[in-house]
């Protein structure tokens, strides 16, 4: 699967991609879930246009609580802007992702900050989203190897289990995914660390309808072993708009270095 | 042959008790140093978790009520935070190191011996970020962090200086600034997250960590002892003490043998004067009693010559200090562990024991040496002996 991130700040663009077409079904024949279908379907819909959106994000943490509300901007799976709205001590800070580059914008002191790749696996934002997660470039069927494994019951649907091919460097060994029984919505995800053990657990749940879409519009990351203490991240969408015409040079440097 | 013997290893004991005893003393410089201090205090579970928001609160007050206890030589707060610094686009890794000037410069302080004063807003880097990142004095560099209440913590400061010091997490990736900009730039008014105390004598480190544990100005505190801190590194110290008693053994052998064998010979090519001595009504005791003298001469002789070498040798390099580096290459130098750069510098130490354990230990043995050639000789019959 794409960097959970990555997905996250897609997910609308992907989810809302069957809508746009006729409902493709992503069954076979015989009632069960064509696997291949549903990975090309995410797959591609990472690939589709752009999307604009309104989002909070909430970090849990044993003795505090924090939310952040930001507008992001993206276009495909390469490009993407976030900017936080609030709170006013860090409205204006900016991160821009292109392609495997990430870039931090910190309008209090007017500079901009490439994350270096030592920094890749820390957290984005004091969240438990790593910057490894925003700039992620893998995809489905090019990093693992996958086949449904059957039916889950907790939660309703088809379980599919991705497994890491050989010599694929990265944090992930495997992960299992929950989609839905029609396969149009992700339900929960489970990702195991090169060791083998779960290391955290991704939920997606909260479907509305924006921009005519249905979507699941809460994401709830945690990390496995921080969970006793009560470490958890979510982001939620408020609003977004899909396929937005976007100015030249909304990804780029200058453009994130000028007052948003 | 035997003085030689005797005096060699003498000589042999001082030096690598006081190498030891030198490279113990480093070391535990080293940690009850700069570093670590002799006491720490710390919030509950910052040790493992290391979050910014577990802090020792109030710590002014604190810090006040800690200097007033017995033994208690400076109580020196810190603040510890992961960013990024940038002294233009490109980021590197880096750990801030917020502390107090005025404790911090002292003797055995992270800052001792680095000069001038550290201004407010400016900073210290480690001399190995420095060369990584590209850093020189008077660069203007962006911090970058998280702030205890998570917000994103960010200002701009100018590197007053590069330092290479003591502490290996300093020279490494350490961003030193005073504690009161530590404090605003990562939203931790009147907190730390350590505090180090330094005693006046390692005999009071117990007492005070009793003490505290009993009464402590702080509330839901972690109270550690240098020996709790850095366990593995207290081990080599104990252990340095034990080489000297290692050579020690060896030394003895060699009086051993050396006495015995000289000694020996000694009686037996004299066992006609023995019997003379005896037959002019000389009595056994009396030769058993002479022989046994010499070899505590020669044991005394060997012993002082010994240690006027040994101990001579020790005062010239304890001034000059021994410089183990030199026999590793060139970046042994930057050798550290758990953060703490390994003296390599040692300047030898003797103590008025090490010579006086040496020369009761020689005695004795040669005494023992001796008393099988004085039994020997207070035995002979005097006419055989004279025949011989």
């Amino acid at each position: 699967m794409k960097s959970m991130l990555a997905s996250l700040l897609v997910l609308a663009v992907a989810l809302a991609a069957p809508a746009a077409e006729p409902p493709a079904t992503l069954l076979k024949a015989d009632g069960s879930l064509d696997v291949e279908k549903v990975v090309r379907h995410f797959e591609n819909l990472y690939r589709s246009d752009t999307s604009v959106a309104l989002m909070r994000l909430t970090v849990v943490r044993p003795r505090r609580e924090r939310t952040l509300r930001m507008k992001s901007w993206t276009q495909g799976e390469d490009r993407a802007l976030i900017q936080i709205l609030d709170p006013p001590r860090e409205k204006g800070t900016a991160t821009l992702k292109v392609e495997k580059n990430l870039w931090n914008y910190l309008p209090r002191i007017r500079r901009t900050i490439r994350i270096p790749p030592s920094m890749m696996l820390s957290p984005w934002m004091g969240s438990d989203f790593t910057n490894d997660d925003l700039v992620r470039e893998s995809s489905y069927s090019e990093d693992y190897d996958y086949e449904l494994a059957g039916k889950s019951t907790e939660p309703e649907g088809w379980l599919v289990r991705f497994k890491a091919k050989p010599g694929v460097v990265g944090l992930w060994s495997r992960f299992d995914l929950v989609v839905s029984l029609d396969g149009q919505l992700p339900l929960v995800s489970n990702w195991y660390n090169r060791k083998g053990k779960l290391s955290r657990t991704l939920t997606w749940d909260l479907v509305r309808v924006l921009d005519k879409k249905h979507l699941p519009t809460r994401m709830t990351l945690v990390p496995v072993d921080r969970k006793e203490q009560g470490y958890k991240t979510t982001m939620v969408y408020e609003a977004i708009d899909f396929d937005v015409e976007l100015p030249p040079g909304t990804f780029s440097l200058s453009r994130l270095e000028r007052q948003h | 042959m035997a003085l030689a013997a005797i005096a060699v290893g003498q000589w042999a004991l001082l030096f690598t008790q006081g190498l030891m005893r030198g490279y113990g003393d480093g070391i535990q410089n080293a940690i009850t140093g700069p570093m670590v201090g002799h006491l720490q205090l710390h919030a509950k579970g910052y040790e493992d978790e290391r979050a910014m928001d577990l802090v020792l609160t109030d710590v002014t007050e604190g810090i006040r009520e800690l200097r007033a206890r017995p033994g208690v030589r400076d109580v020196a707060p810190r603040i510890y935070a992961p960013v990024l610094i940038a002294p233009e686009r490109k980021a590197f890794m880096a750990t801030v190191v917020g502390v107090d000037l005025p404790s911090e410069s002292q003797p055995f302080g992270l800052l001792a011996e680095q000069g001038a004063p550290l201004k407010p807003r400016h900073v210290l880097i480690g001399y190995r970020l420095a060369r990584t990142a590209g850093l020189a004095a008077g660069q203007e560099i962006a911090v970058v962090g998280q702030a205890a209440d998570g917000s994103l913590a960010n200002d701009l400061y100018t590197v007053q200086g590069i330092i290479k010091g003591p502490v290996d997490l300093v020279n490494r990736l350490g961003v030193v600034m005073d504690l009161a900009d530590a404090q605003e730039l990562f939203v931790l008014p009147d907190q730390a997250h350590e505090l180090v105390v330094r005693m006046e004598g390692l005999a009071q480190v117990a007492a005070l960590s009793r003490e505290l544990h009993a009464n402590c100005p702080f509330e839901g505190v972690e109270i550690r002892t240098w020996r709790e801190i850095v366990p593995e590194l207290t081990t080599i110290i104990d252990l340095t003490g034990k080489v000297g008693y290692f050579i020690l053994s060896l030394v003895l052998v060699a009086a051993v043998a050396g006495t015995a064998n000289t000694l020996m010979m000694a009686t037996y090519e004299r066992m006609h004067e023995f019997g003379m001595l005896l037959a002019l009504g000389c009595s056994p005791g009396r030769v058993v009693r002479m022989i046994l003298m010499e070899a505590t001469m020669l044991a005394a002789v060997g012993v002082a010559v010994g240690t006027a070498l040994g101990w001579g040798f020790v005062a010239v390099t304890s001034r000059t200090g021994i410089d183990m580096s030199s026999w590793g290459g060139e970046h042994v130098s930057d050798l550290a562990y758990a953060g703490m750069r390994l003296p390599l510098l040692v300047y030898p130490r003797v103590t008025v024991l090490d010579p006086i354990v040496g020369l009761i230990a020689v005695v004795l043995v040669s005494l023992l040496a001796a008393a099988w050639p004085a039994w020997i000789a207070g035995r002979l019959d005097p006419m055989e002996a004279m025949r011989a």
